[in-house]
């Protein structure tokens, strides 16, 4: 599997206390790798180290091949794209011109502002300076700077922030799209499970600065408990003849959910005269996953 | 890389508040001056010389080096300011060149003030009844001047970056002006980046810069300028990027 970033034992300490902690991190190319962790976890700190915002206390990065030292910062950069913490911007300036400044320091077509501006929707904003911009349209123009030039790896932290509930789900099916449109790698990071599960294909959770899992997203899924829960015309009945457990929500829920042993609990309630008035699977999700693996409270 | 930067730099400077300092503080010194120099007519009968005095002065003591510090705050502010940091260290553009491009967009700007530093002591020259027109080595003394000022930028952009506030480099920048113009007083003014500029414009009247401090004068300016971009260069290199 190629790799578009790898760390190897990445440790970032401020006076002793290390923020991020002999990190491994494995990104392929051509996905969206949601990076995953509660607030203060150490994802920033890691997408700055990735960028040589902030310079590693020690283990290695490198990044599209590339090893990230001073030396190589400008060709790494020349290829990546990135919003980090909140979108860099300069207030008295249109939005149009703040991307002409990106446009100049990427050496960029002019045409590449337009473009940027219509990818989110920013093209409306003609004089008005980015100073009176709401946060929603600053993360806009945040995004559509770290877009410009076509990167061939983009690092999103928290893209969302301050956008609306239609921005959001807007900026997910963008990201979601970006590798098979731009063929670019996208490493996304979020305390919010419920985007990084409907945008991303790996994940990495981090917590308190240390990799607790990374893998393809299925596989995270696959971790999960699941269980059923049915409701039957008689369910105490029902709980005792498969030995599971009868909710006070009048829901039994029993462990199995592969075909054989739920055909023989159906077969052995119909030959008791139980009735079943409903069936549904359940897993615990990731906010469960997550619980487990971070010990920490998840946000929804 | 350093034309893409300057380009960048350039396009930061639209509509840009701080022009406003560039056309008030030159106005101020020119009116200072010309209040002084027809008040002392009596003892100043050396026509455009003295009104150049008067009016550099003040010029070269304070606006000048005042208005150089709020130039290289404002430039290293508009960074300093929420993530502008991460979007120029994380463009393909070198640190070098990032300090060159401030270095000459204020330099550009305190050409800017020098212009018109020259135009308003033509007019005033003019609006107190002066015969003809200046001589040209007015002009070559604000020549000089806007050549020595490098130095004083590139100090200032080093003190602009290491400190975030706007105001405490632009205080340094006017003590800095004040010690240089001591320091020209005792014949010292090639020694201290800051005293460059009064030396160049004669302000006091001293003497101007002959033709064996010429080369002097350059050493130094170039001296001062590498060493405080070497050192910005280093800071910028060595430390992790801070966000507001």
């Amino acid at each position: 599997m190629e790799l578009s970033i790898q760390t190897s034992g990445l440790t970032k300490a401020y006076s002793g206390t290390k923020v991020v902690d002999a990190l491994d991190l494995a990104v392929p190319r051509g996905a969206v790798y949601g990076f995953l962790g509660p607030n203060g976890a150490g994802k920033t700190t890691t997408m700055k180290m990735l960028l040589g915002l902030v310079r590693a206390s020690a283990g290695s990065a490198s990044v599209l091949g590339m090893s990230v030292t001073p030396r190589n910062r400008v060709q790494v950069n020349a290829r990546v794209g990135s919003l980090i913490e909140s979108p860099s911007c300069y207030p008295h300036l249109t939005a149009r011109e703040n991307l002409e400044v990106v446009r100049s320091l990427r050496g960029l077509p002019k045409r590449s502002i337009g473009e940027a501006l219509a990818t989110v929707r920013l093209d409306h904003t003609g004089s008005k300076p980015v100073g009176a911009f709401s946060l929603g349209m600053r993360q806009r123009l945040g995004l559509a700077a770290a877009l410009m030039g076509n990167p061939e790896l983009l690092l999103l932290d928290e893209p969302t922030n301050g956008l609306d509930p239609a921005g959001i789900q807007e900026i997910r099916e963008l990201i979601r799209r970006l590798p098979a449109e731009r063929g670019c790698t996208v490493l996304v990071s979020s305390h919010l499970l419920s985007e990084i599960d409907q945008m991303s294909d790996h994940v990495g959770i981090i917590s308190h600065g240390r990799m607790v899992w990374q893998g393809p997203l299925g596989e995270l899924h696959a971790r999960a408990r699941r269980w059923l829960e049915l409701r039957t015309t008689d369910n105490e009945r029902a709980a005792r003849l498969l030995n599971a457990s009868c909710g006070t929500d009048g829901w039994v829920r029993v462990p199995a959910v592969d075909d054989e042993p739920v055909a023989r609990m159906t077969l052995s309630l119909a030959r008791e005269g139980i009735g079943i008035v409903r069936l549904e699977e359940r897993n615990e999700g990731l906010e469960g996953i997550f619980l487990a693996l971070t010990g920490s409270e998840a946000s929804l | 890389m350093l034309a893409s930067t300057l380009r960048a730099e350039l396009i930061k400077l639209r509509r840009a508040p701080i022009w406003i300092a560039f056309v008030a503080l030159p106005v101020v010194a020119a009116a200072i001056g010309t209040f002084n120099y027809v008040s002392n007519l009596a003892i100043l009968k050396l026509g455009w010389f003295d009104l150049w005095t008067q009016h550099t002065l003040f010029a070269g003591m304070f606006f000048l080096h005042a208005l150089i510090g709020a130039s290289c705050s404002w430039l290293m502010r508009l960074e300093h300011r929420g993530t502008n940091w991460n979007l120029l260290m994380t463009s393909p553009v070198g640190m070098v060149s990032i300090l060159m491009a401030k270095l000459f967009v204020a330099w550009l700007m305190l050409a800017v003030a020098l212009v018109a530093t020259g135009a308003l002591f033509v007019g005033c020259g003019k609006l107190v009844g002066l015969p003809g027109l200046p001589g040209p080595e007015f002009a070559l003394w604000l020549v000089m001047a806007w050549v020595g000022g490098l130095a004083p930028i590139a100090c200032q952009l080093l003190v602009s970056l290491l400190v975030r506030n706007f105001a405490a480099p632009v205080g340094v920048a006017v003590i800095g002006g004040l010690i240089g113009f001591f320091a020209h007083a005792y014949d010292k003014a090639l020694a201290w980046p800051y005293g460059l500029v009064v030396v160049a414009l004669n302000s006091n009247g001293n003497g101007a810069l002959d033709a064996a401090q010429i080369v002097p004068f350059l050493v130094s300016t170039a001296l001062f300028t590498a060493v405080a971009l070497a050192a910005a260069t280093l800071v910028l290199a060595r430390l992790d990027v801070k966000t507001a």
